[in-house]
């Protein structure tokens, strides 16, 4: 029973309630606006993210100490840091790592997370029971401590940091794909493909696979979002990835400092955080009713 | 609360929600909070100025009591509070300080003052020192304190294998004994100097030998000495509360007080988050904080309520040593390149905000054997170090940066996390000139590591100390485990350079040792061995009406034991 | 039942044995040792070092190590911090009951402000509160937690002098718990809009009303009843998530706990204080999620576990 929040499946779905709750989500429009609305805020960012020097000339790192501490104004629309350096081109830039932040370790957890479902699922007996209860050792551990035990590890670092936030979210995703290998497992479809003599590759990959990707491309849309958190989270307690690369946690953090004297500083950063985890949420709630409005949550 | 008439079904289910909640909030309340600041309380936010306060409540009205607790918010919590094996962290020594005593007290003004050795002698070579003790002294356990108490302190650090003092001083001892009950002799092996100003340091606070050898490694967790304060209680990651000890009668001079502390408790809590420790200070819930951030000093100065101070802290200012043992910094030109590129007052003004001062040389310009012809010997001047540069072949290369032989001018900075924001100007000015300059940013304990593995070119470093023999910890080539600078210098130079600190570290005539020490600084700058960068200083805030406390020697450690609230 | 729960106890039992062997060696990996980071403190020489790393059996192999960290395991002993050398279950003794309060009055204000807003969100589905409601939720699990605690401290600490900072009264506890619980409020909305939509619309509701049973009546003794079940598996399985961020806001706010503690243990690479950190950590989310279970079955006797 113990699932994670970002676990959004049910499998102890009746046929009766999954129609019934087609019809509603049909019925309701309005969700699927925060599709649209996700998709839309996560472009906006990704744009800018992508081609900075759209929007600023400046180079994100060079100090211009005679500009220091400079308020938001037309020449620098998000202010200046204390070393003169422009918040605007510091946030674009350093939408890269943190998006890379975010995504890469949810890649990991969703690759190797899925694997381990899927054999664990689909064998079953001892194996299934031997990894289940690792897993359960593996999620009694919060993301936080075990991520940041990793990272002591490992040292602080951008590449260490998201190896931590991947192994941490591993089995949370091995959890969910495993139920949906054990619900189809039970179907004619897997069962007649049995009999017919296809080997376990070609069942895996043909018939239960394809099933498990909607909620995995939900799950990992939200999974981004709180990659991303914890990343900056990460970074606030001084485990992240080193200055001068301008990631947003580690703005942020460093704009803590200057929450009386300067508050754009950490403003810019702490907002860029927030609308992407939000789009990410968005998105992944949207995609969640538009391509399986059987899950839940 | 008006609720739609949809939700307003579910307010019995909402009553019972807050109610659990309500009941959550109060039942982790350990203590009854005042309603409501007393007008003259330390920083009373919004309070209105007590001009209509009618006659003030008696001496033993709410106020007083409230006022006779002094709450100190530090920036990292002990590990323990022993003497015998005092850690590094500057708030063990702070709350030591009020626990402890030393045989002599040294103030600002570097004045040696008596603690609880009342009269000194020493012999001509400076190794034999016979301590003359004040009498009737009583630990806080009631146990008389006597010469042997001193005795066994002394042979007690040098057997244990950690901590204590300043670094080399333990090495040197060689043997303590009472001469009766009041006299100690304590026999060094080597010629101290120095040795009343590192008495002097917090961390040789006289602890309780029998006490410690008794119930051990616990002795820090309940720490028994004869100062001015006794240990009450350590809640683990919230505070410590020390009682004031009424039979303290026999405080130092320095103190210039009769009787016990009039403070009733002193409360020390911490946290590294400067914010938050000046946000409580602004909301009027602690009186003292320490360590305020550069960038707010000006904003807390000229605020009627505090009080702020800012300290030069002596000792080897803030700099970046220069790896003399790795290519390219093995070149002297490369490394007076360095220091020519480094734009000081860059650095001051946008990471320190003015509040502290150009640094020259290895040695704070407070020490008398501070060398001031160092302070003409480098400017910033980033052609000059483009020069040096083309002189020892390092061209430009396609991307900007200089190359030699095909290899590029690579260096790597490390920083310790917190304490070195310089450095990433000092990367930008070293980009500027053509270094591929790289930051190593480390934390606590791999910070030593990363210096100690002598793999890296400009790691960077400051140390605080009030005699300048401690320059041994920070250039000897054995080094003293944070201090491995002799990873950097090697051969004939590194052997020269240790030769000149033993000298002069063991030299008892002042003007000799002057100009030996002002020798070895210019040795340092010459051969570019460093680039310093600021002399630090250290600001504390205070609620203003907290008064009389003494500040240390090194301007770090107060002692609350004279203060008041006015 | 009892068969259920006899098992659901035995299984535990396993799943904390596995929790201290993973925490054993996570914490052993780390390159370098206590007594190097110890090094930076006291200043020691090569030699001490190695006196000292003898005296804490930190030259011993790993398997050595482990066998003896599981005999005194087993005694109820965690070995002492390498820092100044207290116990470690004190430590850990001294800074829990912080760390559970702190998590337990999160999770209240996510409770108090998750299920109205999310039953607000049932009741109304479709309308302007509806959407309200679940954007609220959304900007809620978005904000990074160490944010909203800084800018409550500028605002109602500094500026407005409503709430103390770092008191360790219950109004000091209100900040913090607020910045921890918000996004856990977050997703009790979501799940209580959830499950109070479906029950709204299901058909022992509909029976109910039209046996002509008041509206309130029937939401209060069917609808929340049965909407609160899944809630409380949820409060289980958020403790770790809630754990986890107190490490942060604990930092943020200086209060005293199990974040603090592991945060510069971590630092000071104090091996046995972490390893008691988050093996406690963990063990208490798996005990939580035990009682919760056990919770559910007695509570509701429909659900048949075989």
């Amino acid at each position: 029973m113990s699932q994670a929040v970002q676990q959004p499946l049910r499998t102890s779905e009746t046929p009766a309630s999954v129609a019934l709750r087609v019809r509603r989500w049909q019925r309701s429009f309005w969700r699927h606006r925060s599709l649209l609305v996700g998709s839309a805020l996560l472009a906006i960012i990704l744009f800018g993210v992508a081609f900075p020097s759209l929007f600023t000339t400046r180079n994100p790192v060079v100090m211009n100490i005679r500009d220091r501490l400079q308020p938001p104004n037309p020449t620098y629309p998000f202010g200046t840091d204390q070393y003169g350096r422009d918040m605007l081109a510091r946030v674009l830039y350093g939408g890269r790592t943190s998006l890379v932040m975010g995504v890469v370790p949810i890649l990991i957890a969703a690759g190797v997370g899925a694997a381990l479902g899927l054999i664990a699922g689909y064998y079953g007996r001892w194996l299934d029971a031997i990894m289940m209860r690792i897993m359960d050792v593996w999620i009694a551990l919060p993301i936080i401590l075990l991520a940041l035990a990793i990272v002591t590890v490992l040292g602080p670092g951008l590449v260490n940091i998201m190896i931590a936030i991947g192994i941490a979210w591993i089995p949370y995703y091995a959890r969910m794909v495993r139920g949906i290998v054990l619900s189809l497992r039970e179907y004619s479809f897997v069962e007649a493909a049995r009999v017919l003599g296809l080997n376990d590759r070609r069942i895996l990959a043909r018939h239960i696979l394809p099933n498990t990707i909607a909620p995995l491309i939900v799950m990992s849309s939200m999974g981004i979002a709180g990659a991303i958190l914890t990343g900056a989270s990460l970074s606030f307690i001084g485990m992240g990835p080193q200055a001068p690369t301008p990631e947003w946690g580690l703005l942020l953090a460093d704009g803590r400092q200057f929450i009386r004297l300067a508050w754009w500083i950490g403003f810019f950063p702490g907002a860029a955080i927030a609308l992407t985890v939000l789009g990410a949420n968005l998105l992944g709630d949207g995609l969640r009713d538009w391509l399986d409005p059987r899950m839940k949550l | 609360m008006a609720l739609p008439p949809s939700l307003a079904r579910f307010r019995p289910f909402f009553t019972a929600l807050l109610l659990v909640c309500s009941l959550i909030f109060s039942a982790c309340g350990a203590a009854p909070q005042p309603s409501a600041p007393a007008p003259t309380q330390t920083g009373g936010g919004a309070a209105p100025p007590p001009t209509s306060v009618p006659a003030p409540l008696p001496e033993t009205g709410p106020q007083t009591t409230s006022r006779s607790r002094l709450v100190f918010f530090g920036n990292l919590e002990p590990a323990s509070i022993d003497v015998i094996t005092m850690s590094g962290n500057v708030n063990e020594r702070q709350v030591a300080a009020q626990i402890f005593e030393t045989l002599v007290y040294m103030d600002q003004s570097q004045q040696i003052y008596p603690g609880l050795a009342r009269e000194w002698s020493r012999s001509d070579d400076a190794k034999t020192w016979t301590f003359k003790l004040v009498s009737g002294v009583k630990w806080h356990d009631g146990a008389p304190f006597t010469a042997q108490s001193v005795a066994d302190y002394f042979e007690h650090i040098r057997d244990n294998p950690v901590g204590s003092g300043p670094g080399s001083l333990k090495a040197v001892i060689g043997s303590a004994r009472a001469l009766d009950e009041t006299t100690v002799e304590l026999v060094l092996t080597a010629p101290r100097p120095d040795l009343l100003i590192e008495l002097a340091d917090p961390g040789m606070g006289i602890g309780n030998a029998a006490y410690v050898k008794r119930v051990g490694a616990d002795a820090g967790f309940n720490p028994i000495g004869t100062g001015p304060f006794k240990f009450k209680e350590w809640v683990r990651g919230s505070q410590i509360v020390l009682v004031r000890n009424p039979e303290w009668t026999w405080g130092s001079p320095m103190f210039r007080m009769s009787g016990p502390p009039v403070i009733e408790e002193v409360v020390f809590r911490f946290s590294s988050e400067a914010q938050t420790r000046l946000a409580a200070l602004e909301a009027g819930e602690v009186d003292f904080v320490d360590l305020l951030p550069f960038q707010d000093v000006v904003r807390v100065r000229t605020d009627p309520r505090f009080t702020v101070t800012g300290v030069l802290l002596p000792g080897m200012p803030q700099m970046n040593y220069l790896n003399t043992s790795l290519p390219p910094t093995d070149d002297l030109n490369v490394r007076k390149a360095i220091i020519y590129a480094t734009d000081k007052q860059g650095i001051i003004e946008s990471v320190y905000f003015n509040m502290v001062e150009p640094a020259y040389g290895p040695l704070s310009r407070v020490f008398p054997e501070y060398e001031p012809a160092l302070e003409q010997m480098y400017e910033y001047n980033p052609e000059k170090a483009i020069q040096l540069l083309e002189e020892a072949g390092w061209l430009p290369g396609p991307d900007g940066v200089r190359v030699k032989n095909g290899q590029r001018l690579e260096v790597t900075i490390v920083e310790n996390k917190g304490w070195n924001d310089w450095v990433y100007v000092l990367q930008a000015n070293l980009q500027a000139v053509g270094f591929d300059a790289k930051v190593i940013t480390t934390q606590g304990p791999s910070n030593t590591e990363a210096i100690a593995s002598g793999k890296h070119h400009v790691p960077a470093m400051g140390d605080v100390f009030a005699s300048a023999s401690q320059m041994t910890r920070d250039w000897h080539s054995e080094g003293y485990g944070t201090f491995p600078s002799g990873h950097f210098l090697k051969g004939e130079q590194g052997a020269r350079l240790d030769a000149m600190l033993k000298d002069a570290e063991t030299e008892i005539d002042p003007e000799k040792r002057k100009e030996k020490y002002r020798e070895i600084q210019r040795f340092i700058m010459e051969n570019a061995l460093m680039v310093p960068i600021f002399e630090l200083y250290f600001y504390v805030a205070h609620a203003n009406n907290l008064k009389g406390f003494v500040v240390d020697g090194t301007g770090f450690y107060k002692y609350f034991a004279p203060a008041y609230f006015e | 039942m009892s068969a259920y729960l006899a098992q659901r106890v035995l299984l535990t039992i396993p799943i904390l044995f596995g929790i201290v062997i993973l925490t054993f060696f996570l914490v052993h990996l780390i390159p370098g040792d206590a007594v190097s980071a110890m090094q930076g403190q006291l200043k020691m020489s090569a030699q001490q070092m190695e006196q000292m790393r003898e005296a804490l059996g930190l030259n011993d192999p790993l398997h050595v190590q482990l066998g003896r960290y599981l005999t005194r395991l087993a005694q109820g002993d965690l070995g002492r911090s390498l820092f100044g050398g207290q116990p470690v279950a004190v430590l850990i003794a001294s800074n829990i009951g912080a760390t559970i309060q702190l998590t337990v009055a999160a999770m209240a204000v996510a409770v108090v402000i998750g299920v109205p807003l999310g039953i607000l969100a049932a009741v109304k589905r479709g309308t302007l509160w509806d959407v309200t409601a679940v954007v609220l939720a959304m900007l809620g699990v978005s904000i990074p937690s160490f944010w909203l605690g800084l800018m409550m401290i500028q605002v109602f600490a500094v500026t407005l002098g409503w709430l103390p900072i770092i008191d360790r009264s219950a109004r000091g506890l209100i900040m913090p718990a607020v910045a921890l619980g918000l996004a856990e409020a977050a997703i009790i909305v979501r799940l209580t809009r959830a499950t109070m939509v479906e029950i709204l619309t299901a058909d022992y509701i509909r029976t109910a009303r039209a046996k002509g049973l008041l509206d309130r009546v029937v939401l209060w003794r069917h609808a929340l009843r049965n909407g609160l079940l899944p809630l409380i598996t949820m409060i289980g399985m958020q403790f770790g998530t809630l754990l986890g961020g107190a490490v942060v806001i604990e930092n943020v706010f200086a209060r005293q706990g199990l974040g603090t503690l592991v945060t510069q243990a971590v630092i000071n690479r104090d091996f046995p204080v972490v390893q008691g950190c988050v093996l406690v950590a963990a063990s208490m989310y798996v005990l939580v999620n035990l009682a919760v279970d056990i919770f559910y079955v007695v509570v509701d006797p429909r659900i048949r576990y075989s």
